[in-house]
Parts: structure tokens; C-alpha cells; sequence
């Protein structure tokens, strides 16, 4: 019985272990912990590797754009913009399930942490009807709209 | 007496008139590839760099810049995301209070203007009609008058999408200030091409146009989109025999055909390119001078060249540049022919490859 109980304890715990934050884990962030937070938006689009990148501190918050590691532009961001968008990432996050497909051209990974809370999704651009590209868009206009 | 100075001046004339004529006879004309040696040589002690018949993917990917043909120029991707975002943040501060959508639609119209949908439109047409021609020139030993009807079928629903209205790219807002081209198809069975507006600002080049069209167009009716259809060509299972065994297909343990990391479809894309490219420097190569003609093709695969950072890391689906530009472009007996090389000595694939079959032909 002791070994039995070991063992399933033991498996509940390798359980728990191999998952990736999930769409379906609550958040312990109240809003007030996600005035300073990090966004990053990573995804593949056809031939190019892309990432977005948005970072609150005590100095501010810095957006950042590249494609295949090279740096398009950076930048620092308006701080009442960045709150909106990260409200509309963490809707994103939490109204859509990870999809994990192999054959998916167009992959892209979002994450939204702050110093409690990592949220995460993985998606596929060409399966959920231009969502995930507004989002894109969003992000690019906070960043590519300064000087 | 007298006849003597005479003599000497008819005999001096001749020989002036001889040594001016031999000064302005034009020296025999270097092939392309030889200007191509010429121009890529270091000081003129120097050894040449790079063989062009053997080398293409060094020197074109050497490239740095702008490179220019009469027909336009190309620079690197990177550039012409550049210039897009700079127009994208010109456009937001002048109008402060604009959306996202509102900057976006005033990017579009600022991009693909008339002229500029002209040349992709046209582009399109051409590539259209000579990969046409290029399956009906085959025998009917190779494709059926039926399997004929069947590509020319799929490639006529292929529908080009380019705004205005912005409405077109309303599910992909982000692509106008993307250098990305693709061909795409739809859950619904619709096919579709749609270039990003970032690539306006990259390549204004015919020729690099004609090769992009014809690589996207290529995937309408490529080995793996051909099998979704449920159709089956003879042909097809020839040619892909033929690419995997001259490795223009990398055989990886994890491959799928036709799924994860294979890069069927992305070969034969590059071999149709290939031969529509081929076909358009070909036409132009009374009109261009060697120097001209060299640049066109430069202009035509230069962006299929990885930056550093890729390099090490294929994406699955592309073959590395190097087999793209050396193997599928630059072995293509037409491309020889046009730089002025030596007939390629290994096989070139073709619709009508056979294990065993080392002749070296068009395809």
C-alpha cells in the first residue's frame, strides 16, 4: 500500500512536471502585478523567424522588433498603451487553447510574465481567423509608431 | 627615279591605315561568366576568387547593398523592412490620432500603388502563362492531354490578392510592412497568392519578381498540394526519385514526405523558378550585355541567401542556399547556357528521370 501510494504520488508529481503553463492555469496576478510585465511574441512566418518584444521596469517600457536575430527597431514605448495591449495579450491568452501542430508553417508562441505569474500559448497564425495577426499588428503600431 | 618617294608614302599609308584598323577591330567578346571572373577579381596579380560555373552561391550571396539590372534593383530583406517600418512610423506621426487599422490602410495605399500592383500583376501573367507553356512543351509520353488539363486547372484558381482596399489582407493586417510573398491554401480548397509590402521596398527587379512569382505559383501544383488533390502523376514520382538522389532533397530521419521537415515542395518550387527565370534571361539576352545579363541573374536568387544567423539552422522546409543557388539554379542547362558555361556533366533532373540515367538534358 506505502509503494502504491509512493508511486502515485510520484506520477502526480511527473504530471505535474512536464506541462507548459496552460491557458486553463489561473493567474495569482491581480492587475497591479501586471503594470510591470514582459511580453514577447514569437513566430515563424513562412521564411522568417520573428520576435516582438515589450518590457516594463522602473525605467519605463522598451519594445523591440527583429527578424532572423537582426534588430528592425527599438524603442521606448507610451506606458498607457503598453497596459492596454497587455490587457488584450492576456484576453488572447486566456479565450484560446495551445495547439501544438507539426505540420503548422506558421507557428508562433506568446508569453506574458511578471514577477508571480507566466502565462503562455501556442498557436498556429493560418488556424484562428487573423487573431493572433491583429495582435501582431497591435504590438508593431506601440513600437514602430515612435520616432 | 621620282616613282621612289611615291613608293615609300603608299607603302607608310598602308601600313598606318593597317595599325589603325587592327586598334579599332573589337577584341572577341567575354562570355558572362567570364565578366563575372573579371569583375570579382582582387588586384589583377590575385588569383580569380570565385569560379561562377562552379561557385554561384559565393558570389551572389558576397553581395552587399543595393544590385542593380536595367530592369530595377534588390537589396536585403532587412533593408526593405526598414524603409517600410520608417514609412509606417512617418505616416503615425503625422497623424497622431490615427488607429492601428487607419496607419495600416494609409500604408497600403502608399505601397501598393497602381505601378506597383502593375509589376507584380504582370509578373503573375507572365509566370502564369510560361509555366503553361513549360507542362504543355511536355510529351505526351511525360503528361497526358488529361494531367495537362488538370495543372493548367489549379493554376488558373490561383488568385492573386493585393490591396487596395486594405479589406483584402483583412485577416493578415500585419503582412504590409513584411517582405514575405506566399502562396497559401485555404481550408475551403481556395488558392491564394499575396505579397507583403515590405517586399516593394526590397526587390523592384523583373527578374527577381519572375522568380518569386514563379516559386509561389510552382507551389499551387507542387508534388505535396498535387497529392491534398488526390491526384497522381507518373511524372511527379520521376521527378522526386530524381531530387532525392541528386540530395536536393535532404533524406532526414524525421522527414514526412510531404509534412514535417521535408523539403519536396520547396525543391520543386525552385525548379520551376528555376525554369521560368531561365526562360526570361533568355529573352533578354539579345537586348542585355554580358554585364547586364549577369546582374539580371544575380537579381533574380539573391534573396534566397540565409543571413548569417540562419545559416545553422535550416528551417526544415527550405533547402540551405547553397543547394538552392549551386544545384537547382546553377546546374539548370539553360542558366549554363546563358552565363556562358560548360554543358553541366551531371544529371539535371526532369519529368522524365530514370534511375540509371546520368545523360545531362533540359529539363
Amino acid at each position: 500500500m506505502q509503494k502504491l501510494m509512493t508511486f502515485l504520488i510520484l506520477m502526480a508529481a511527473a504530471c505535474g512536471c512536464s506541462h507548459a503553463p496552460t491557458t486553463n492555469t489561473p493567474s495569482n496576478s491581480n492587475a497591479q502585478d501586471w503594470a510591470q510585465a514582459t511580453v514577447e511574441i514569437h513566430y515563424v512566418l513562412r521564411h522568417s523567424d520573428r520576435r516582438l518584444t515589450l518590457e516594463s521596469d522602473a525605467q519605463g517600457v522598451h519594445g523591440k522588433s527583429l527578424v532572423d536575430g537582426t534588430q528592425l527597431k527599438q524603442c521606448q514605448v507610451d506606458a498607457v498603451h503598453y497596459q492596454e495591449f497587455v490587457s488584450k495579450v492576456r484576453n488572447f491568452i486566456s479565450q484560446r487553447r495551445s495547439l501544438a501542430s507539426a505540420d503548422c508553417r506558421a507557428p508562433y508562441t506568446i508569453t506574458l510574465k511578471n514577477q508571480k505569474d507566466t502565462l503562455q500559448i501556442q498557436g498556429c497564425r493560418t488556424q484562428d481567423e487573423g487573431a493572433f495577426s491583429h495582435l501582431v499588428q497591435e504590438g508593431e503600431f506601440l513600437i514602430y509608431r515612435q520616432k | 627615279m621620282k616613282l621612289r618617294p611615291i613608293a615609300f608614302a603608299c607603302g607608310a599609308s598602308l601600313a598606318i591605315a593597317a595599325g589603325l584598323f587592327m586598334m579599332i577591330q573589337p577584341q572577341s567578346p567575354r562570355t558572362p561568366a567570364q565578366e563575372m571572373n573579371a569583375s570579382s577579381r582582387a588586384p589583377s596579380s590575385a588569383p580569380p576568387l570565385q569560379d561562377p560555373c562552379h561557385e554561384l552561391h559565393k558570389l551572389i550571396c558576397a553581395q552587399t547593398g543595393v544590385t542593380r539590372d536595367p530592369t530595377g534593383s534588390v537589396r536585403s530583406d532587412i533593408d526593405g523592412e526598414q524603409m517600410a517600418i520608417d514609412l509606417f512610423s512617418k505616416i503615425a506621426q503625422e497623424n497622431p490620432d490615427f488607429t492601428p487599422d487607419q496607419v495600416n490602410e494609409k500604408l497600403a495605399e502608399e505601397i501598393y500603388t497602381p505601378r506597383n500592383r502593375n509589376r507584380i500583376e504582370s509578373a503573375f501573367r507572365w509566370v502564369r502563362h510560361s509555366i503553361e507553356k513549360f507542362i504543355d512543351s511536355q510529351p505526351d509520353s511525360t503528361f497526358t492531354h488529361w494531367e495537362k488539363r488538370q495543372l493548367k486547372h489549379r493554376l488558373k484558381q490561383i488568385e492573386l490578392q493585393l490591396p487596395p482596399p486594405i479589406s483584402a489582407y483583412a485577416d493578415e493586417p500585419d503582412l504590409i510592412t513584411k517582405n514575405d510573398v506566399y502562396y497559401e491554401r485555404l481550408p475551403d480548397g481556395k488558392m491564394r497568392l499575396r505579397v507583403g509590402g515590405a517586399y516593394f521596398f526590397t526587390a523592384k527587379s523583373w527578374f527577381n519578381t519572375v522568380f518569386t512569382m514563379a516559386h509561389e505559383l510552382a507551389h499551387g501544383i507542387d508534388p505535396c498540394e498535387v497529392r491534398s488533390a488526390r491526384l497522381a502523376f507518373p511524372a511527379y514520382d520521376r521527378l522526386s526519385a530524381c531530387f532525392m538522389q541528386q540530395k536536393l532533397v535532404s533524406l532526414r530521419k524525421n522527414r514526412f514526405e510531404c509534412g514535417a521537415n521535408d523539403e519536396l515542395s520547396e525543391t520543386f518550387a525552385d525548379w520551376v523558378a528555376v525554369h521560368v527565370t531561365a526562360q526570361t534571361l533568355r529573352t533578354y539576352s539579345t537586348e542585355f550585355q554580358a554585364p547586364a545579363l549577369i546582374n539580371s541573374m544575380v537579381n533574380s536568387v539573391r534573396d534566397l541567401c540565409e543571413p548569417p544567423e540562419a545559416a545553422q539552422e535550416p528551417d526544415g522546409y527550405h533547402p540551405p542556399a547553397a543547394v538552392r543557388i549551386d544545384k537547382i539554379f546553377g546546374r539548370n542547362p539553360q542558366i549554363r547556357e546563358v552565363l556562358g558555361c560548360e554543358p553541366n556533366t551531371m544529371t539535371y533532373c526532369s519529368f522524365d528521370f530514370r534511375i540509371g540515367n546520368s545523360k545531362a538534358g533540359a529539363p
